[in-house]
């Protein structure tokens, strides 16, 4: 029954999905795309979790639908530039994709159906991070134990792309010293929230909430869904939030530009450096097990530590990448 | 052959650029940022130099990180092959990087230096990362490492123009990086495993499917773009022209033969190059691909009109009979593409060095407003010719070499009519390397180019030359690395990786 | 696999829907002049393969992968994993792309790709 509904649910969803990409392919607003894609994340994400991957659903809904329509918001702002008259997909397109799709659909006719408990993918890695990683790590989460432990390797190197970003973004927009008459418009322009006592109060207010809450997410992903990352994604939202109603001028006068950087290579180095204090006492790169007396204690720490470092780095990157779009010059 | 498990070698290699470049930011001084990427790069050239030894002693290292076996966890593997591609890559990066330091080639900005170093540690980390690892998954993460700092490094170019290339590089990148994500997904779906080992053994007990055909088409696809495979090069030449020359002397001598190697190693190890078992021609895919390439970039680099853009048209030539190398999939094939890969790199990023020192002694990189420009800056353009001659593979360069080993392999195969296409290449390549030695002896001066000094600072000429003697020793005695390169392509045809645990 | 067609429509239905995705995704990515367009057709483009590495994780009548005395059956957690860093790297990017497409209309004044080729007007000059 509860199956059922989960794929009525399933190819309702998959239907909205359908329909945003079509209406993103036709549309000729920017504002519009932007909106629907949001529109496409969060539904998206409804879908994650009905397919049981929760935590990709938080991920999704922080990142998707919250930081990257953000960010693209922040680059339209100025100018919600219409695109020319949707036509008819070129030829070159139709071509490259109904090629590539059959190729898929082709490749999709051997796959193990929708569901299928027997399929390969479940039958030989699955089984041991399942029925054995709550003894080897101490951790019930089983995403955040093979996320931070079996495949940290790989999270160090998610981490290292997100420094890399941050990295980027810094060295493409670098500061300003002057204000530019645009900056001066910006923030004129954005004086409806500031200037609204009643707004700024009210959120002034909930950013501790956020900030705590991102701590929860942080410290209780061991748990539950979430971790490192959407708790770095959730402070930095809150971090952001003060900007906006406070202006850019006083986030940078508590959190200088030098700052956001240094964190967000500080937690790059705290990843790393749990790494390679494991090497130090004798383990492989990465191998928490040596951290403490017992290996599920190491684990456990390893863990932890990796974990902050994760969330500080995510949470200083979208600060940082808040500050470098938000002040622009165009 | 013995495993070795307990050298911590194959992940210093990464981590340690890894670990410099946050310090880079941490510090924000940008003489310590300098010394921290040279100080990377010595130190990677030594660990790959260490793990050739070792290798040459017979020993493969795998590395579990995490202390989790494989599958479960992932695992470094350095094999011949490996070793071959790790010191091929940080010998040109540690010149790079000396290149690099001499400020007339690197970042643009002041201010922005120790994060521009911070990215190329990055760079080369994500690199490395991609030929240590046997995981598939991995393999993407430390793609996207790279991918993301070689856009960045790309966009810091003088020209404006720059920004577009990174920004159509990107797009394609992403592309191609999707790509390589759906690809490893279709696998892990069929075989529920992620190690590129043990996904080779499980293929073979299953057979492939279509499923796992399609994931090595798009992996073929992704990779291809990553490379510049022919149909699949648009993003380079402007990429390479408009970064800054440093940058172009990393991209070519690393990023593509990163590439490459990945493209190899995923066909071999995954179908022991037995293309037969699948239901489509994929190494005449390659072939044809690469014949192409090595027919038609070769003319529309005679049609250039920078320098520095000519030689990137050349680059998509030179990667193409690399692809040959690997479609032919036999041992003397590989042997033939991974020689190619080795003399490219080395040859290449000495081309992009004296291009680089030309363009900034004479402020142009048009082709003819060079005329004339060899009498002024006569050892930079020595270079060059040598550099140019050995593209076409004269006898004596080491350009001839590989291109000798590739046609024998040819030959060897059956297929002789393919060496015709590769002479062919060859003859293409002296025509647009005589326009520029027709252009820069022989054509009177440009009007607006003021002769100016001809003196070049150590840190540009000294990398330049030690590419150089390379290029002419390896040219003289070919046998130590043709026997390297011999050894690696059997222990990677012959035995392959998943026989070899 | 039996070639039966109504097997496979409700056991390969969300991949399917995942290909869709995945071409119209590369058709905007392919069709677009507006850069940031392009970005987003980007995104579509890599959640379709996200999509499907989510589905191949599902187990029929399983629950979400975090342990529990009195659940016996979940679902694979690795793709949830693998995903989890798709999605940060996917993001990285289109922020990388974003600051990439400021750069440009900076200095060109517009983010449309065909408007830069075709305007001799927004030819740069090159920075010594």
């Amino acid at each position: 029954m509860i199956d059922m509904i989960n794929i009525g649910m399933d190819i309702g969803l998959l239907g909205v999905l359908l329909a945003c990409a079509l209406l993103i392919l036709r549309s000729g607003s920017l504002l519009a795309i932007i909106l629907l894609s949001a529109a496409y994340s969060l539904s998206i994400c409804a879908l994650f979790v009905i397919l049981d991957a929760v935590d990709v659903a938080f991920t999704e809904a922080a990142v998707g639908a919250g930081i990257s329509t953000v960010l693209m918001l922040a680059v339209i702002r100025r100018q919600d530039e219409s695109l020319h008259a949707p036509r008819w997909p070129s030829a070159i397109s139709v071509v490259t994709g109904l090629g590539l799709g059959l190729l898929l659909i082709v490749g999709t006719l051997d796959m193990s159906m929708y569901g299928n408990p027997l399929a390969p993918v479940h039958l030989h890695l699955a089984p041991r991070f399942i029925g054995q990683s709550g003894a080897e790590t101490g951790i019930p989460n089983v995403v955040t134990s093979v996320l931070a432990s079996y495949r940290g390797y790989d999270t160090l190197g998610e981490v290292v792309v997100i420094f890399a970003a941050g990295l980027s973004v810094l060295l493409l927009l670098p500061s300003a010293n002057t204000e530019t008459g645009e900056e001066h418009e910006d923030r004129q322009r954005r004086a409806w929230i500031a200037d609204n006592p009643i707004l700024k109060a009210a959120l002034l207010r909930v950013i501790p909430l956020v900030l705590l809450f991102a701590l929860y997410v942080q410290f209780h992903g061991d748990y539950g869904p979430g971790g490192g990352f959407q708790a770095g994604v959730i402070f930095g939202a809150g971090v952001i939030t003060f900007g906006l109603l406070c202006g850019l001028g006083k986030l940078l006068a508590i959190l200088s530009e030098r700052w956001v950087s240094i964190g967000m290579a500080a937690g790059v180095l705290l990843y790393a450096g749990t790494g390679v204090a494991a090497m130090w006492r004798g383990g492989n790169f990465l191998d928490y097990s040596t951290l403490a007396e017992t290996p599920t204690a190491g684990q456990h720490t390893g863990i932890l530590l990796i974990e902050l470092g994760v969330g500080i780095t995510v949470a200083f990157t979208m600060i940082s990448l808040f500050i470098c779009f938000s002040r622009g010059r165009d | 052959m013995s495993l070795v498990t307990a050298s911590h070698l194959p992940v210093l290699q990464v981590i340690v650029p890894m670990l410099l470049a946050p310090l880079c930011i941490v510090i924000g001084n940008r003489t310590v940022a300098r010394g921290f990427m040279l100080t990377a790069a010595i130190a990677m050239f030594g660990i790959s130099a260490a793990l050739m030894a070792g290798v040459l002693d017979g020993r493969i290292y795998i590395y579990e990180l995490g202390g989790w076996a494989a599958p479960w966890g992932i695992e470094y593997l350095v094999d011949p092959v490996t070793a071959f591609v790790l010191l091929t890559i940080n010998l040109v990066h540690l010149l790079a990087a000396v290149f690099c330091l001499s400020g007339n080639h690197g970042a643009p900005d002041e201010t922005a230096r120790p994060s521009f170093f911070a990215a190329w540690l990055l760079c080369i980390s994500g690199l490395n990362g991609m030929v240590v690892t046997n995981d598939a998954f991995n393999l993407f993460v430390f793609l996207e490492i790279s991918s993301l700092a070689t856009y960045v490094l790309i966009s810091c170019g003088r020209d404006h123009r720059a920004l577009l290339a990174a920004y159509r590089y990107l797009v394609m990148g992403a592309v191609g990086a999707t790509f390589v994500l759906l690809s490893v997904g279709l696998l892990y779906m069929q075989t529920g495993t992620l190690n590129i080992s043990d996904l080779a053994n499980r293929i073979a007990e299953k057979g492939a499917d279509r499923t796992i055909i399609m994931a090595l088409s798009f992996f073929v696809i992704g990779i291809g773009i990553k490379c510049a495979l022919f149909p699949l090069h648009d993003w380079l030449p402007n990429a390479y022209n408009y970064a800054p020359d440093s940058v172009t002397v990393l991209l070519s001598g690393t990023a593509t033969k990163v590439a490459l190697y990945v493209l190899l190693r995923f066909l071999h190890d995954l179908f022991s190059a037995d293309f037969s078992i699948l239901a489509m021609p994929l190494d005449w895919i390659l072939i044809v691909c690469g014949v192409l390439g090595m027919l038609l970039a070769p003319l529309i680099a005679l049609r250039e009109s920078s320098l520095k853009r000519m030689f990137a048209w050349s680059s998509v030539a030179q990667i193409s009979y690399i692809v040959v190398g690997v479609g032919l999939g036999t041992t003397a094939g590989v042997a033939a593409a991974l020689l190619h890969l080795f003399n490219h790199s080395i040859i290449k990023a000495m081309i992009f060095m004296a291009v680089g020192i030309l363009i900034a002694r004479t402020g142009t990189a048009r082709i003819r407003h060079l005329g004339s420009v060899a009498h002024h800056h006569r050892f930079v353009c020595y270079i060059l010719l040598f550099g140019g001659l050995s593209l076409i593979g004269l006898p004596g360069t080491t350009g001839f070499v590989s291109k000798w080993v590739l046609v024998t392999a040819v030959i060897d195969k059956g297929s002789w009519w393919l060496a015709i296409p590769v002479l062919a290449g060859s003859l293409a390549s002296a025509s647009y390397i005589w326009r520029i030695v027709e252009t820069m002896w022989a054509k009177p001066a440009h009007l607006e180019l003021a002769a100016q000094p001809s003196g070049v600072h150590f840190v540009e000429w000294f990398p330049m030359v030690i590419l150089a003697a390379l290029a002419v020793w390896f040219g003289l005695n070919a046998t130590w690395l043709t026997g390297i390169a011999d050894l690696a392509a059997s222990s990677l045809v012959e035995t392959g990786i998943g026989v070899a645990r | 696999m039996d070639a039966d067609l109504s097997h496979w429509i409700p056991g390969l239905f969300n991949y399917w829907v995942a290909v869709t995705l995945f071409v119209l995704g590369l058709v905007i990515v392919i069709d677009s002049h507006n850069m940031i367009k392009k970005l987003i057709g980007l995104n579509l483009f890599q959640s379709a393969v996200f999509l499907l590495f989510i589905t191949m994780g599902k187990v029929s009548g399983g629950h979400p992968p975090i342990l529990d005395p009195s659940i016996e059956i979940y679902s694979n957690p690795l793709p949830h994993v693998l995903i989890l860093t798709a999605i940060v790297v996917g993001v990285a990017t289109t922020a990388l792309g974003l600051a990439l497409v400021v750069r440009i209309r900076r200095v060109y004044g517009t983010v449309d790709e065909n408007k830069i080729q075709h305007n001799p007007d927004v030819e740069p000059e090159i920075i010594p």
